[in-house]
């Protein structure tokens, strides 16, 4: 008998019957979520529904679409959609599939263009979505309607981060993000300016739930056991040495946030030579006065649910594409208004940690194909995010802070997906 | 000064057979100190400001070593075991009498041993490159660059944890 079919009140069994309550144990001293999460490939199914097409899910930063006539395609879920910026530089999010037959319209990743045409049968449509040009119009009825490609319902930029939902009604963006928003600030003020622009990205294939990626961004708990090597080899060759190195670690913070947001706090996350990090010290000192640069300086990582992580100095954006399987983009992130010694650096720390053949990366990569591995164990249920349950400082607004090691980030998470699972 | 094909090829296939049996040390003497193992994303891409898959200096390099052989690093346990299969050899010359440019086409066989059941491991992938190099005379050839183009440079991939 298939495992889903079993009559089980509480973890296997749950999922067939859409009882995803029965799937998350959120009680005072534990908090559990149950393997099939990871596993199920119904559930995936229904995440892609209930919260890919439901909530705010980042698409792109708009330096990747500087000029008038800019597009890049992405998706929301697995939806494919193209953003545009049309001749008065305003951003268009639509769906990439033409309205005659659906035919993908832009097969590019990015480019230019005033129009798209379709490869099928020759359906012009501008930038801005509107349909142009039918071939051959005679064809069809005189009152025949024929309209331009579906907008995607709601579109919010903030700081440069373009989000888009799929949902006509739903959560306004601002109630989204919520709390978050004043560390979105802090991580957008990196730069003295505000102002940064995206690079093309390091990508890798993660073989493994996207979920564990989501986890893993805001997880303080495991650098200094599975990134052992990295570690060892920074303090090898005149880096910090590993005592420092676990010392600046257990002094940052975790949180989580209404709305499924987590954050991991890690000053000096970044290993900058320590010069070149002086003088960009200097730089955030003289534009916000040190206070400000010192909280600035906090080192986030901040997760925003379900689908982009602030990563110091990188944007991090999870694609999932099947229940086991992710891609993730990680975006370098340069600086305006810093000298440009600083940003090469920049470049450099991310890249030898966190690019696609980065120390860091390599092991994370390596630990999502052992935990993937590991949930095929069925009698293995509860996957337990129980760390610092009761010694959370809850804020008025909802902002659940705790020491770097705990798991509240990972149970904001759960909680903002049961919410949205459970939402039919 | 410049080099036949014949030994072009020599000298690559001598690398090869060093990163194909984990000779590291003697891989890392085959550049020179300034010299620079770079995997692009965008070729012919400023590496400073850039991203790349790979941009090491003589420190990064080490460092890669290190990391490798080191016990912990997870995505090297157990280790890749690679076979290189290099042809296309091409000489160049330079403008500078000391120094001469190869390129070459590279597929490498990659196996990381161990049980298939496990996601990742005992799965043989085949990577595809080509690959140009820069060659000064310091007593012997040593590296001043070598360049992988990745065929699928822009692409997402697989764990990259060995050296190409």
């Amino acid at each position: 008998m298939d495992t889903l079919e079993r009559e089980n009140p509480h973890g296997s069994g749950a999922a067939a019957a859409g009882n995803y309550q029965a799937l998350i144990v959120n009680q005072p001293h534990q908090f559990q979520v149950h393997r099939e999460i990871y596993t199920n490939p119904r559930i995936f199914e229904d995440e892609l529904e209930r919260i890919f097409a439901t909530t705010w899910v980042y698409l792109a930063h708009d330096s990747e679409l500087p000029k008038s006539g800019d597009y890049r395609t992405t998706w929301i879920g697995k939806q494919p959609v193209i953003i545009t910026r049309d001749d008065e530089m305003q951003l268009h999010v639509l769906l990439n599939s033409c309205r005659h037959r659906g035919n993908a319209l832009c097969r590019a990743v990015s480019g230019n263009a005033a129009k798209f045409r379709c490869s099928y049968h020759g359906w012009v449509y501008s930038n801005r979505g509107d349909l142009l040009d039918v071939s051959l119009p005679e064809g069809y009825p005189a009152d025949f309607k024929l309209s331009g490609l579906i907008p995607v319902p709601r579109v919010s930029v903030y700081r440069g981060l373009i989000f888009g939902s799929l949902a006509k009604d739903g959560e306004d963006f601002d109630t989204y993000l919520g709390d978050a928003k004043s560390y979105v600030d802090l991580w957008a003020e990196m730069s003295p300016v505000g102002t940064l622009k995206v690079k093309r990205p390091h990508q890798f294939v993660l073989p493994g739930n996207w979920q564990l990626q989501v986890e893993n961004s805001t997880d303080g708990y495991h650098a200094r056991f599975l990134h052992e090597s990295a570690f060892a080899t920074m303090a090898k060759f005149g880096g910090r040495s590993l005592s420092q190195t676990t010392a600046l670690r257990n002094i940052g913070a975790v949180s989580g946030f209404d709305g499924g947001h987590g954050m991991l706090e890690k000053p000096q996350m970044a290993a900058l030579e320590t010069a070149i990090f002086d003088d960009y010290v200097a730089c955030l000192t003289e534009k916000y006065g040190k206070e400000r640069a010192e909280r600035i300086l906090g080192g986030y990582n901040i997760m925003l649910f379900p689908n982009v992580c602030l990563m110091d100095s990188n944007i991090r954006v999870i694609q999932p594409l099947a229940v086991n399987e992710t891609v993730v983009a990680s975006y370098f992130t340069e600086l305006e208004g810093v000298p440009e010694h600083v940003n090469r650096e920049r470049l450099r720390d991310l890249q030898w940690r966190l690019g696609t053949a980065g120390l860091i990366c390599t092991d994370d990569l390596e630990l999502f194909s052992g935990v993937q591995t590991g949930l095929q164990a069925r009698d293995m249920e509860w996957i337990v995010l129980s760390r610092s349950v009761d010694r959370e400082t809850v804020h008025p607004a909802g902002q659940r802070v705790a020491t770097f090691d705990a798991e509240a980030p990972q149970r904001a998470l759960y909680r903002e997906w049961l919410k949205l699972m459970c939402r039919a | 000064m410049t080099l036949t094909r014949e030994e072009a090829e020599a000298f690559l296939f001598e690398e090869a057979r060093f990163l194909d049996e984990s000779l590291f040390n003697e891989w890392l003497n085959l550049f020179s100190a300034d010299g620079i193992y770079w995997l692009p994303i965008v070729d012919g891409s400023d590496p400073e400001r850039e991203p790349s898959i790979i941009y090491d200096t003589g420190k990064a390099r080490e460092q890669r070593v290190y990391a490798i052989r080191h016990a912990a690093h997870y995505a090297q346990r157990p280790p890749s075991r690679t076979i290189r299969y290099i042809s296309n050899v091409e000489v160049g010359a330079e403008p500078d009498a000391n120094t001469v440019s190869l390129r070459n086409n590279l597929l490498v066989l990659e196996f990381r041993p161990g049980d298939r059941q496990q996601i990742g491991l005992a799965q043989q992938r085949l990577i595809g490159a080509r690959c140009e190099y820069r060659l000064r005379q310091e007593n012997g050839w040593k590296i001043l660059l070598k360049k992988v183009l990745l065929i699928d440079r822009d692409a997402p991939m697989s764990n990259l944890s060995f050296i190409i």
